[in-house]
């Protein structure tokens, strides 16, 4: 775009604002179906002017609620839809003029929605994929073989999505949004519905993925678990609008939130022998005296359990988002 | 080009494979369109058996011409299956799964639903056409069998377009399933008789409108030596071609529109 | 029992009106159906008269007779075709099915609301639009008698149930070969023959016409149809709405006792 623009940047956003011309009343046909000529239209914002760029390799996390706009800035990015104003580039083009041009160097993980034929085993779909993308024969047996290696697929990719786990499927669908080598992976909520061991296991793959493959990720997710395992910085937006973006490690800091150390200290009690009773001192971590303190509530007694609070994202996330409500 | 034909073939070869794991409805589905196809003919042999013949053509004419558009009917049906259930494709969300490949809409569209169903037709067509030529012979020339695949293509397309322009509705977030249906409904019953027997508006409305007359009526002039038509007279025997191109540059423009309208305003 | 029954009748007409609604809001779909089937009514009545004034008519039936026959025989077609059985299928191979199942209301009757919700809403916003623009041009009759007036309507509703109990039984392959999309496809194919609702049966050559009469397909619409235009009179009629109650028994029953056994199939599976 400009010529001041670092050569570093892959991804970027200049006042984008698109906005849905949405009907009011969906269902309703009138008193005697009298509705048919009827229409109402109001006009939402999805998103609301906001400018952001991100680096190549960079792995970015997206947080917001429901209806906060992730799914239509990722739409944007990909040139699913065209912003009602302001600009946004991917790779120095313009997503919607220059389509096929862009998507070529893009992969695509919905995770409500498949990419790959439900009846057919994993491998035809690839297949299929290859000739979408124009990926080279000897480059696609190269990086199917990498791929279930690093997606720990092997042979379950002769199998079709209808007979393999939730899990199973998404690492499928990673595997196809990745065949062509792209420069950006984009994942939408890739561990929704997923049990605890396959959505940890999903996140190391990811970060793998952005270790070994030099892919810029854009990860939009509810699950703030997979933002902080997998990314480097975050942007959190609401109402279309950004709220934050920056490192975790920042957030917390800007949150206001302090990280300390809870100790439950059992002593003996009053007279009676054998008498416990467990006391529950809360340290902070922050402070020039930190150490001292926790010598000091920690030698009260015997310590019998001990937890972090404050530094969850989950909570810092709620405190920003209750802090914009206002 | 050649990549494309490529994807369309594997394409074929995906959902091929896919279908045959529901061998029932495989099965039925191939058999129940071609006896679908049997049975039409039968109710048009059963007419015009007891009125002996139709404005002037008689059986092995009409079941020719039947059998044609049978045959592009299964095109529809098989390899553009996609575009018939557009409604469903949208609704699933699978416009954003294309919009994001670096392939057209149309041809993602129509291969990735693509159903061997659509056999039956073609299969009852053949059939049909044999029937049809053993009972009134066609003149042997050496342009005819030039001339029945250069309509076969046409004729493939003047539905398709119908059913991209039904289909491109889809785009605005309009339940269209049931329009789909309704006019491949119209179409193989309208299809059934030749169109001269339908007085002058509606043999004109499927001439200009719905040009559904392309697809074998005016064509099979040409065939049985007919020297023209009573309302159009003449060129309309040729215009085949022309009428399939015209009628798809209409339905992909209508697609283009509901692209774009759909990038514009798509749901949140 | 009075009011069990009471309460499912109720269920089943609001699930009927839900379906009803649903249908209407679909104005592409709606308007589209007027336009084709008015279309087809008119080819139709056009092809009658070009039938009858070109050839020798060896038929007691009057062209007015065929041009009305072909007109109610589009609003036939049009009005019965919709999507339950896809709907329903889908709901069966993605297993959803089972919340259908677990409601204190009957499958089957749950089904049934959603087909007759469809079809009388199809019936009111696009069958009654194409028979009076029918009747604007063309020579479109009333009942052949009173008697033909009124057990027209009742004949008609008759077709429709047992229209619908064949889709609940197509439906029901479903639990033993997963899809049945195909084989619905096909079956629309069919409707507009089978049912008679194209071609009149008495054009069918003699043992043509006793096979089909064997099969339940003409009860959906040849029947209230030549009702309608005076083809079946005096007792007749009696007789001929009886064996559609007869069919109705006997495929309700039959559909009842095979859910019954797809339910148990399902539970053993667990969905």
């Amino acid at each position: 775009m400009t010529t001041e623009e670092s050569s570093k940047t892959w991804v970027r956003a200049n006042d984008l604002t698109r906005e849905y011309r949405v009907q009011t009343d969906g269902l309703s046909t009138g008193r005697f179906g009298l509705g048919l000529f009827r229409r109402e239209m109001r006009t939402v914002t999805a998103i609301d002017n906001i400018s952001f760029s991100i680096d190549r390799g960079e792995a970015v996390g997206l947080v917001g609620l429901n209806g906060a706009g992730k799914s239509t800035l990722l739409k944007l990015i990909t040139g699913v839809l065209v912003p009602t104003s302001g600009e946004v580039a991917v790779g120095g083009l313009n997503p919607s003029q220059n389509r096929s041009q862009v998507v070529s160097d893009i992969g695509v993980v919905f995770g409500h929605r498949s990419q790959l034929w439900w009846d057919a085993p994993l491998v035809d779909s690839m297949n299929v994929l290859k000739l979408i993308y124009s990926v080279d024969e000897d480059e696609y047996r190269q990086r199917l073989e990498q791929l279930s290696e690093i997606l720990e697929l092997g042979e379950l990719i002769r199998r079709a999505p209808r007979q393999l786990s939730l899990g199973q499927r998404v690492r499928g669908e990673i595997m196809a949004s990745l065949l062509h080598s792209p420069k950006l992976l984009i994942l939408d909520e890739p561990t929704v519905g997923l049990d605890i061991i396959a959505k940890a296991r999903i996140r190391n793959l990811i970060r793998t993925l952005v270790e070994e493959e030099d892919v810029t990720v854009i990860l939009a997710s509810h699950e703030v678990t997979d933002i902080e395992r997998v990314c480097d910085r975050t942007i959190l937006i609401d109402h279309g609008q950004i709220l934050y973006d920056g490192t975790i490690e920042q957030l917390i800091a800007t949150a206001g939130v302090e990280r300390s150390l809870v100790l439950d200290v059992a002593s003996e009690a009053g007279g009676t022998e054998g008498d416990v009773s467990v006391e529950q001192v809360t340290v902070p971590l922050t402070g020039e005296d930190a150490a001292s303190r926790l010598i000091e509530a920690a030698s009260a007694g015997t310590v019998s359990d001990a937890r972090v609070t404050g530094g969850d994202l989950e909570v810092i996330l709620a405190r920003v988002f209750d802090r914009a409500e206002e | 080009m050649k990549r494309s034909i490529a994807l369309q073939l594997a394409y074929i070869k995906i959902g091929f494979k896919s279908a045959i794991q529901y061998r029932v409805n495989f099965i039925g589905g191939v058999i129940g369109l071609l006896l679908h196809s049997l049975l039409a003919a039968v109710g048009g042999i059963v007419l015009i058996d007891r009125f002996g013949g139709v404005v002037g053509w008689e059986l092995g004419q009409i079941m020719f011409m039947f059998g044609l558009t049978r045959i592009q009917s299964g095109f529809i049906y098989s390899v553009f299956r996609g575009v018939v259930r557009w409604e469903g494709q949208v609704r699933e969300g699978w416009v954003d799964r294309y919009l994001v490949r670096p392939r057209g809409i149309l041809a993602q569209a129509s291969g990735a639903d693509f159903d061997i169903a659509g056999l039956g037709p073609i299969i009852a067509g053949v059939g049909l056409i044999i029937y049809g030529v053993v009972l009134s012979p066609p003149d042997l020339t050496w342009w005819l069998v030039p001339w029945l695949l250069i309509v076969m293509v046409s004729g493939t397309m003047i539905q398709l377009a119908i059913v991209m322009v039904i289909g491109s509705s889809a785009f605005y977030n309009v339940r269209m399933g049931s329009a789909t249906n309704a006019a491949e409904r119209s179409q193989w019953q309208m299809n059934l008789f030749p169109a001269s027997a339908y007085s002058t508006v509606v043999q004109t409305l499927v001439t200009i409108g719905l040009p559904w007359a392309f697809m074998a009526f005016y064509p099979a002039h040409l065939v049985y030596g007919v020297a023209s038509d009573e309302l159009f007279g003449e060129p309309v025997l040729y215009l085949a071609p022309v009428a399939g191109l015209a009628a798809f540059l209409i339905g992909a423009w209508s697609w283009r529109r509901g692209i774009r309208s759909y990038q514009g305003m798509g749901g949140v | 029992m009075i009011t069990t029954t009471n309460r499912l009748t109720r269920a089943t007409w609001a699930i009927s009106r839900l379906h009803a609604r649903r249908t209407l809001t679909a104005r592409v779909d709606m308007i589209s159906n007027v336009l084709f089937g008015l279309l087809i009514a008119y080819a139709l009545a056009f092809l009658w008269q070009a039938l009858y004034s070109s050839n020798v008519v060896n038929s007691e039936v009057t062209v007015e007779q065929m041009i009305t026959y072909a007109v109610l025989g589009s609003v036939a077609t049009t009005v019965l075709q919709t999507n339950t059985v896809f709907w329903a299928d889908w709901r069966i191979r993605s297993g959803d099915v089972i919340f259908d199942v677990l409601r204190p209301i009957n499958w089957q009757l749950t089904l049934f609301g959603d087909y007759f919700g469809t079809v009388l809403a199809q019936f009111v916003a696009v069958g009654i639009p194409i028979v009076l623009l029918s009747a604007l041009f063309l020579d479109f009759l009333a009942p052949a008698s009173v008697l033909a007036g009124l057990l027209f309507i009742p004949s008609l509703f008759l077709g429709v149930v047992i229209s619908f109990s064949i889709v609940f039984l197509i439906l029901l392959l479903a639990f033993r070969f997963t899809q049945v999309g195909g084989i619905e496809s096909a079956m629309r194919g069919f409707r507009p023959i089978l049912t008679g609702a194209l071609v009149p049966l008495w054009f069918f050559p003699d043992w043509l016409e006793t096979s089909f009469c064997a099969l339940p397909f003409p009860d959906i619409a040849f029947t209230p149809l030549a009702i309608y235009v005076g083809e079946i009179e005096g007792s007749d009629i009696w007789f001929a709405v009886l064996r559609q109650l007869g069919w109705v028994v006997a495929l309700s029953a039959l559909g009842a006792w095979l859910a019954h056994r797809g339910m148990r199939k399902l539970s053993v599976q667990g969905g």
